[in-house]
């Protein structure tokens, strides 16, 4: 099963933006990663429709349809049916993430959050992590109401994968290595309480051994600037490695030798976003 | 008036060659009748590109099994990569269950390479194991009905 997230940037600076169609980058984007599941932030209507209409155009393939979920922030299509989606919205309020619990009879059992966190241009780390501690609560509260702890966590968390939020035991608690994370099932112990472990595979893509370098780029005129983020991340309950290929996250940063960066590699934010999108494939 | 015909050489024909993609898709009634629908074929084409030096334009077919009783959950088979700027065939198949790779398939030999592909006993298990849980979950729904 193939899930993509991309943080499409259009809900502002429409203006700046080129006329390029956006819901044809995705229908590529679809196609090409053979996604059954396709997790949109900042889109807006019109885009989602065109998507839509454009993607099924073909009437042999199972058509993509749009995941029926009541928090409006995050989109989610998907050509799986609509009976396997169980939307949790009644088990939480924030509007920052959605979570759907994903159960193909006989085949896979997961939830699945998606996440898009306010900007730092408006929040300060501090609240960022803290969010994250009421993040951990609603999944911890999910998890007990599905009685599934396979957890995939996927989204743009505004934060990168070694900020306080993501870390904390009481936040997110993921780290960047999964035997490690596995060896320890009850998790990171601290005041006699335990949190259970989820895994970062996010840390892999920092530093140029690989390209792109990050999912997102801005540079501060401070002295301090790390210039590439990995903002988009995925994030999974370590007993899912079962599922996991060999290649099971990709930042996609071409899309059919289409490049969605420009120079430096940076994403190419006048014709596509300033996000990179992501993707995770799991063996079923 | 002078005989010579200066496009008798050129093929007008409406006849086409038949693809690998049409080939596959001739199969698709098939498993649809010998599973009673619990299980279909669908076969999905892209345009693609190599990743070599200099990047080589092709089409993909895809061939996937689909459960729609199990919330249309699909399995990729095989893929089969048809060069675009040659003639169709030969093509290679990919198959996604072992990984296994078969180079520069006939079109004489290509239903008969998807038949061995497709009796693997990793591939064949996969799409049993399919068809098993599909037709249980059609079973114990149709149980809690009644």
């Amino acid at each position: 099963m193939n899930i993509g997230f991309w943080n499409i940037d259009l809900n502002k600076k429409k203006e700046k933006k080129s006329t390029k169609d956006f819901s044809d980058s995705l229908v590529s984007f679809a196609r090409e990663q053979d996604l059954d599941i396709l997790c949109l932030a900042e889109s807006n209507e019109n885009t989602q429709l065109s998507f839509l209409t454009k993607i099924n155009v073909s009437g042999i393939i199972t058509p993509y349809h749009q995941v029926k979920t009541y928090k409006d922030r995050i989109s989610i299509f998907s050509r799986l049916s609509n009976f396997i989606f169980d939307d949790m919205s009644h088990l939480y309020n924030s509007n920052r993430w959605t979570i759907v619990n994903i159960s193909i009879p006989h085949i896979f059992t997961c939830n699945l959050v998606v996440v898009h966190f306010d900007s730092k241009s408006d929040w300060s780390n501090a609240s960022l992590s803290l969010e994250c501690v009421n993040l951990a609560k609603d999944i911890a509260t999910i998890e007990q109401a599905t009685k599934c702890s396979d957890t995939i966590l996927i989204g743009d968390f505004n934060m990168d994968p070694f900020e306080d939020g993501l870390v904390a035991a009481n936040g997110i608690n993921a780290l960047a290595s999964l035997d490690h994370a596995l060896k320890k099932p009850k998790g990171r112990e601290v005041n006699r309480t335990f949190y259970p472990y989820f895994y970062n595979p996010m840390w892999n893509f920092f530093g140029d051994f690989s390209e792109p370098y990050g999912t997102y780029y801005y540079r501060t005129p401070r002295h301090i600037s790390h210039e590439w983020h990995i903002f988009d991340q995925i994030i999974i309950r370590p007993s899912l490695k079962p599922y996991l290929h060999k290649d099971f996250v990709k930042i996609i940063h071409k899309i059919y030798n289409e490049n969605l960066t420009k120079n430096f590699l940076r994403p190419d934010n006048v014709n596509y976003s300033d996000h990179l999108p992501i993707t995770l494939k799991l063996k079923l | 008036m002078n005989n010579n015909n200066i496009w008798g050489n050129l093929n007008f024909s409406e006849s086409e060659e038949e693809s690998a993609y049409n080939l596959l898709l001739s199969q698709s009634e098939q498993l649809i009748v010998a599973t009673s629908g619990e299980l279909k074929m669908e076969v999905e084409a892209i345009d693609s590109f190599l990743d070599i030096d200099p990047p080589k334009p092709v089409a993909l077919y895809m061939l996937y099994v689909v459960a729609p009783n199990l919330g249309n959950f699909r399995r990729k088979i095989l893929t089969v990569v048809e060069g675009k700027e040659e003639i169709r065939f030969p093509v290679d198949i990919y198959c996604h269950i072992d990984d296994k790779k078969e180079e520069n398939i006939s079109k004489e030999a290509f239903l008969d390479t998807i038949t061995r592909i497709l009796a693997k006993p990793l591939v064949k298990i996969s799409i049993e194991n399919l068809y098993r849980q599909s037709k249980e979950y059609t079973r114990s729904r149709a149980g809690e009905k009644k």
